[in-house]
């Protein structure tokens, strides 16, 4: 979890020493901080992240990561690609992100299994997909705020062993479960 | 461009909707009984070429013969008469067998709830005599399946799955059960009359003695009449007041049953009406049992359904039988089945092997040999030779020396 926890910051500090060192003079490098409210199949939750990218013309592209709380606490982290249309600082955009989810779920999230020799579920990655649109808000540094709504799905797979009986004996299987989950979401950002 | 991004919105919100179904895609594992109708069952006990072993349960031995229970499948017949070249002859199928004991040339084996009676004259060629029906009706399975009492389970097949189904917003906490393999046992047993009765091990649910056949169930003990080898007849149900009911040892007139929580001696003096006489408590574990005139031996082992946290030898003093009291308890590291001829007392220590004991003094038990590298569970000891039902085969300990037991022969078992 440490290694998680150390794999976001990093990530978040590369971007805003990234957006520190806005240099180009053809195009500059961005920073997004964005928080985002997830409404999925029957629950609601957030998501906090971070994409950084460089900026050219209309075009972004970067890479981002957060923290994703929808039913699993998961890690996304994934490339960033958005399109801006037409000019001055209220702006239509598209974007696009796709990479992968690490899971890293709270203890109540895990499965527990067996009165004897209990063991806790285990996960592993799975896809990160989100596609929208949003609209701008910028001032005229093209930068402030923006909003943008969307549909993501986060994927990951859940892994435990179960003992079951096969007419003689028990014996140790192994049950998955792989989640699909997929949102709708509304997000607010600021664009340093 | 205000209009069209309106549009771009009222679009996109019509395409994704009914698009948050979460998702789940569920992978595992299941077995799934194959049933057949007690006709059909009945229509295929037979003899048969002898198969493979796989997942052996009790154990009986009746003159050159060993009957090696495959659990819910049927009996192993295995000649052992060179215990050096043991020879697996024939197998019976009999679906539903757990238990099983031989008195004569008649094999008594249950088949589900029924108790079958076959003709063992020929072990190439059994025949079947009589069925009991409904004799055994706590044949439930655990996990809470209970068989259908019309038909019968003949054999479990695995069956790997993927269904997808909506997610669950939270999934309901899974608690899987372990269970106990129930393995090797059979019965020791004594006879008064010209027909003689087989010899099982400690672990057994039947009991043979003269004339009359034991079996217990989790809480009650059921009495047949073998006068009549060929057509054992129900007497009674005793009621045993009392769970968790393991194992029967009959000794003389004397029935010593293992249970989880204590030893309890009937008295079978009138063998149609058991009664207790004495009861032995201890923690609650597993515990086969032995007896003989002075003292039983009951090994207690935990770590399966049992519970508890004992792994001992204890020894207790019988000489009063409604008072039995502790001589004294040997660790031991996870003991199971258990055999006693004259004074060298052998012992299942699961992964440990077979420990050979010097059992001349009750109060100073000590170990004179082991065979190690095996991993046992029943023994039965005949004349200087142990059948031994181990993990991987069924194992023929000779013994005659108990300071350097060795193997001298075996029947390998495969596992599936």
């Amino acid at each position: 979890m440490a290694l998680k926890y150390k794999l976001v910051l990093f990530l978040m500090l590369c971007v805003f020493a990234a957006s520190a060192q806005k240099k180009s003079t053809k195009g500059s490098l961005v920073v997004n901080a964005q928080v985002a409210l997830l409404n999925g199949d029957d629950k609601t939750d957030g998501q906090i992240i971070v994409t950084s990218g460089y900026s050219y013309k209309n075009w972004v592209f970067g890479a981002g990561t957060g923290f994703d709380y929808y039913k699993y606490r998961t890690v996304p982290v994934f490339a960033d690609v958005r399109k801006y249309f037409g000019t001055g600082s209220r702006k239509f955009f598209l974007y696009g992100n796709m990479g992968i989810d690490v899971p890293w779920p709270t203890s109540d999230q895990k499965r527990s299994n067996g009165w004897w020799g209990a063991t806790e579920s285990r996960f592993k990655n799975g896809l990160y997909s989100d596609v929208g649109f949003g609209y701008t808000l910028f001032n005229s540094k093209n930068r402030g705020i923006f909003v943008a709504a969307g549909y993501s799905t986060k994927m990951l797979t859940e892994i435990y062993d179960e003992t079951i009986w096969n007419g003689q004996t028990s014996v140790l299987t192994t049950r998955s479960y792989e989640y699909t989950m997929n949102r709708f979401l509304f997000r607010v950002g600021y664009k340093f | 461009m205000k209009n069209r991004f309106i549009l771009f919105t009222a679009l996109v919100a019509l395409f994704f909707a009914g698009c948050t179904k979460d998702m789940v895609s569920e992978k595992y594992t299941f077995f799934r009984p194959v049933y057949k109708t007690k006709a059909e069952v009945r229509a295929n006990i037979n003899s048969a070429a002898a198969v493979d072993v796989s997942t052996p349960g009790k154990l009986f031995v009746k003159g050159k013969y060993v009957y090696l229970n495959e659990i819910n499948k049927g009996i192993h017949i295995i000649d052992f008469s060179n215990p050096s070249s043991p020879k697996n002859i024939a197998f019976i199928n009999i679906p539903g067998c757990e238990d099983m004991a031989v008195r004569g040339n008649y094999l008594y084996a249950d088949c589900y709830t029924d108790l079958v009676t076959m003709d063992i004259s020929d072990p190439l060629n059994v025949v079947v005599k009589q069925f009991n029906e409904g004799v055994f009706p706590h044949r439930i399975y655990v996990g809470g399946f209970v068989a259908d009492t019309n038909r019968v389970i003949t054999e479990w097949i695995r069956v790997d799955t993927v269904i997808t189904h909506r997610m669950e917003n939270r999934q309901q906490w899974y608690f899987a059960t372990d269970v106990l393999m129930s393995f090797a046992s059979s019965n020791y047993s004594s006879s008064n009359s010209a027909v003689t009765n087989g010899t099982g091990g400690s672990m057994a649910r039947f009991g043979l003695m003269g004339e009359r056949l034991y079996t217990i169930s989790w809480s009650d003990m059921k009495v047949f009449n073998t006068s009549d080898a060929s057509k054992p007849a129900y007497v009674k149900t005793i009621a045993m007041n009392q769970g968790s009911i393991e194992t029967i040892f009959p000794y003389k007139d004397k029935l010593f049953i293992g249970s989880q929580s204590g030893m309890f001696i009937y008295n079978a003096s009138d063998p149609d009406n058991p009664v207790k006489q004495g009861q032995f408590s201890h923690a609650r574990v597993c515990d086969p049992v032995i007896a003989d005139d002075h003292y039983a031996y009951v090994t207690l082992h935990s770590g399966t359904t049992c519970g508890g946290f004992t792994n001992q030898l204890d020894v207790v003093d019988i000489n009063n039988l409604s008072s039995p009291s502790l001589v004294k308890s040997y660790t031991l590291t996870s003991p199971l089945g258990l055999s006693k001829d004259g004074n060298t007392l052998l012992i299942c220590d699961s992964k440990d092997g077979v420990k050979v004991f010097n059992a001349s003094d009750a109060s100073n038990i000590t170990q004179t040999g082991q065979v190690s590298g095996i991993e046992t569970y029943d023994v039965i000891a005949l004349n200087g030779i142990a059948l031994t039902v181990a993990k991987d085969g069924l194992y023929f300990i000779n013994y005659t020396n108990p300071a350097a037991p060795f193997i001298t022969g075996k029947v390998t078992i495969t596992h599936e």
